[in-house]
């Protein structure tokens, strides 16, 4: 008979080490418990300055990448040359679906560049990307986006210096590696993202690209100390890249809208099947 | 009674009642008086867990003539898995799952370590065992040439055949392998799946699932017959679980089974019924009554008085008509007139909201029965799907088969073994 008492599980997450000590020496059955850390296996701490360094150079680099192709977006857009302003918008913004769990950090900024209309209160108060992307496709008008154009290339300023002083955690990269892969298992792969222009593949290929960048740059630490979870990784970066690769076209990729249901849900599995494993990297390089 | 926990196994298989109530022994006793009430407390938990914890390991699987618990969660699953190692890997992987879950203990691995998602997802902590069971079978479709099962598909695994009664719905038909999770806790229930599905994720996708919030049989000798979602008393004659001889006869594959791995297990036929509740509660009683061959509220025959009286299918009413009705379902469901023909049923009741093509509750019965041969069901539904009254209610709109081995032995074993190893 025992007492039942409700109490919150992180407490009992604390108390329950104390049990196990306890119950050791009730002839038990045998404890099975495997630490997140295998013991012997030290922090590669040098490997891990030099991810966390690496990742502030290619974020610095993604930013400054973003910079002069939006530039060419939003030249075109003063200049009023829609079919300039179309072809730049996907190539532009796929440095910034590298980068984005960083993007994201910085408060508003993200909501001022990035936005779809659902995310804010007042679609007159509206601005960035996917604005831009409504005029281009759906409105079919340049009427009124020269200030949008100003504000975009205003906001990319500010998100350059931003970057530039930045410095990250290990388990950050692992975790934004995570993030881009739910926000693709989740919102991209429904189309959601760039209903206008349906460009979705590149945003989609460019967060893979983003998540593969900080699972390269940890590979030294994580594999010495899981060199299963590595190996197991790398194989599904490959199924991904290769469901993905049937959707190439020129440089970029097929219009998202062609994609049938039971394509998009090929490719959300085997997103689903990278997050998983990649959900496991964070415990190893703190 | 004051319900009780599962051993207090500790670490990659932790308790979840423990988790509670040995937390509180703690708080309340201080370190040395919390150790012997631990130890004293485990003595306990083995004796009182009989009636919560369904053993997973035997030489059958738990499930099938287990008494039928009250909620079923049941998912099919398609392999993506391209080397059979990696498919054996996951079923291991799932098998102490499965054998941790039954017990009442989180699902192997850590669950407290800040840095990682927890190994087990957790809504269950602080919940019974409620009688799990996890059965696992495998569908025709494994057995292609993709992880070289094609020799050792027994000659019967087949997709079922076009039968009368059916418009099936691609959506919720087939699968390479399938998981029928069975417990008298529905969040139980679906925590087996949902752990599963996540442990399975790059070797498994999920290709369907169904709940079912409540049982619609008995296989339990002490069981009451439970009611359908038409209210009647289903399954009244189903083969009980201390019928070993019936089982043997009808739901256990024996040497016949032209494929070694197999013997021990049996086939499980999924069938998703809807019924038109809507319609059939426009149907007077008399006509319901016919309709099945009983009454509604006893569950006795029309030609009897009691739910066990024997259906007498000779009996005629005082103008010379059968008094159950040729059309009857019990009449054409009945093993006397199928040549003795039994197969064991283990349905749930469920409802997905409406029917957005008619305004309609989507609702129904999800069929699940055991046999040592999917013919037998077949030989039923070509019976019932032409001639049934109950046809004018319900549809056939999801259909798959699988096969499920033998049970796991003991703790050295995993699902499927003897088909990839024997």
């Amino acid at each position: 008979m025992l007492p039942t008492v409700v109490i919150r599980l992180r407490e009992g997450a604390v108390l329950l080490l104390s049990a196990a000590v306890l119950l050791a020496g009730c002839g038990g059955p045998g404890r099975t418990a495997q630490p997140s850390q295998p013991p012997g296996a030290v922090l590669d701490n040098a490997s891990l300055a030099a991810a966390t360094e690496g990742y502030h150079d290619y974020v610095v680099s993604e930013v400054g990448q973003l910079e002069t192709a939006t530039k060419q977006l939003t030249d075109a857009i003063r200049a009023g040359d829609m079919d300039k302003a179309k072809q730049m918008l996907p190539l532009a913004r796929v440095h910034y679906e590298h980068v984005e769990p960083v993007a994201e950090s910085f408060g508003d900024l993200d909501a001022s560049i990035d936005a779809r209309v659902n995310n804010v209160d007042n679609p007159a108060d509206w601005t960035g990307f996917h604005r831009i992307e409504k005029a281009l496709w759906q409105d079919k008008t340049l009427d009124g986006m020269s200030p949008m154009a100003d504000k975009l290339d205003a906001d990319l300023v500010t998100l350059k210096s931003k970057v530039a002083g930045e410095t990250y955690q290990a388990a950050q990269l692992a975790n934004g590696a995570g993030e881009l892969l739910n926000e693709i298992s989740t919102t991209k792969v429904t189309g959601e993202e760039d209903r206008y222009s349906h460009t979705d593949l590149w945003d989609l290929a460019a967060n893979i690209d983003g998540a593969r960048k900080c699972f390269e740059l940890l590979k030294p630490a994580v594999v010495a100390k899981d060199p299963d979870l590595v190996q197991q990784l790398e194989a599904r970066f490959t199924d991904v890249a290769a469901g993905l690769s049937k959707y190439r076209q020129d440089e970029g990729y097929i219009d998202y809208s062609t994609v049938g249901e039971d394509q998009r849900r090929a490719l959300a599995n085997s997103v689903n099947a990278l997050a998983e494993p990649m959900s496991k990297v964070a415990g190893l390089v703190v | 009674m004051t319900p009780t926990s599962a051993r207090p196994i500790f670490g990659g298989a932790m308790s979840r009642r423990r988790l509670l109530g040995g937390v509180a022994g703690l708080g309340i006793l201080g370190a040395s008086g919390a150790g012997l009430t631990s130890c004293a407390a485990s003595t306990a938990d083995t004796a009182g867990s009989a009636e919560q914890v369904v053993p997973f390991h035997g030489s059958r699987q738990a499930g099938i003539t287990t008494d039928v618990q009250d909620r079923l969660a049941f998912a099919a699953f398609d392999a993506t898995a391209t080397r059979r190692e990696d498919l054996v890997d996951m079923l291991k992987t799932w098998t102490a799952a499965a054998a941790a879950m039954s017990r009442g203990v989180m699902v192997p691995g850590d669950s407290h370590a800040d840095q990682v998602p927890p190994a087990d997802t957790g809504e269950t902590v602080g919940l019974l065992p409620a009688r799990l069971t996890v059965t696992i079978g495998f569908g025709p479709a494994l057995f292609d040439g993709r992880f070289g099962l094609a020799p050792r598909r027994p000659t019967v695994l087949a997709e079922l055949p076009p039968l009368p009664g059916e418009i099936l719905d691609p959506a919720c038909c087939g699968g390479d392998i399938a998981i029928q999770a069975c417990a008298d806790d529905p969040q139980v229930a679906f925590h087996a799946v949902r752990n599963l599905a996540r442990l399975g994720r790059g070797a498994v996708v999920t290709r369907w699932t169904q709940l079912g919030f409540g049982r619609t049989s008995a296989t339990g000798t002490g069981q009451q017959t439970p009611r359908n979602l038409m209210g009647f008393k289903d399954g009244t004659r189903n083969i009980r679980s201390d019928d070993s001889a019936t089982l043997d006869k009808f739901v256990w594959v024996g040497a016949e089974a032209g494929q070694e791995w197999l013997r021990g297990g049996s086939y499980l036929v999924a069938r998703r019924i809807r019924m038109f509740v809507e319609t059939w509660d426009r149907d007077r009683l008399s006509d319901q009554e016919a309709v099945f061959g009983r009454a509604k509220y006893t569950g006795a025959p029309l030609t009897g008085k009691a739910e066990f009286d024997p259906p007498d299918f000779a009996a005629r009413t005082a103008d010379g008509e059968p008094t159950i009705q040729d059309k009857a379902h019990i009449r054409l469901a009945a093993f006397e007139a199928n040549d003795g023909l039994r197969i064991l049923r283990r349905g749930y009741s469920f409802t997905d909201g409406i029917d957005a093509r008619t305004g309609t509750l989507d609702a129904g019965l999800f069929f699940i029965s055991f046999q040592k041969d999917p013919a037998q069901f077949i030989a039923l539904q070509r019976k019932l799907g032409q001639h049934d009254a109950l046809n004018e209610y319900i549809r056939h709109v999801g259909s798959a088969v699988f096969a499920c081995p033998q049970g796991v032995a003991d703790a050295s074993g995993y699902w499927g073994r003897s088909l990839f190893e024997g």
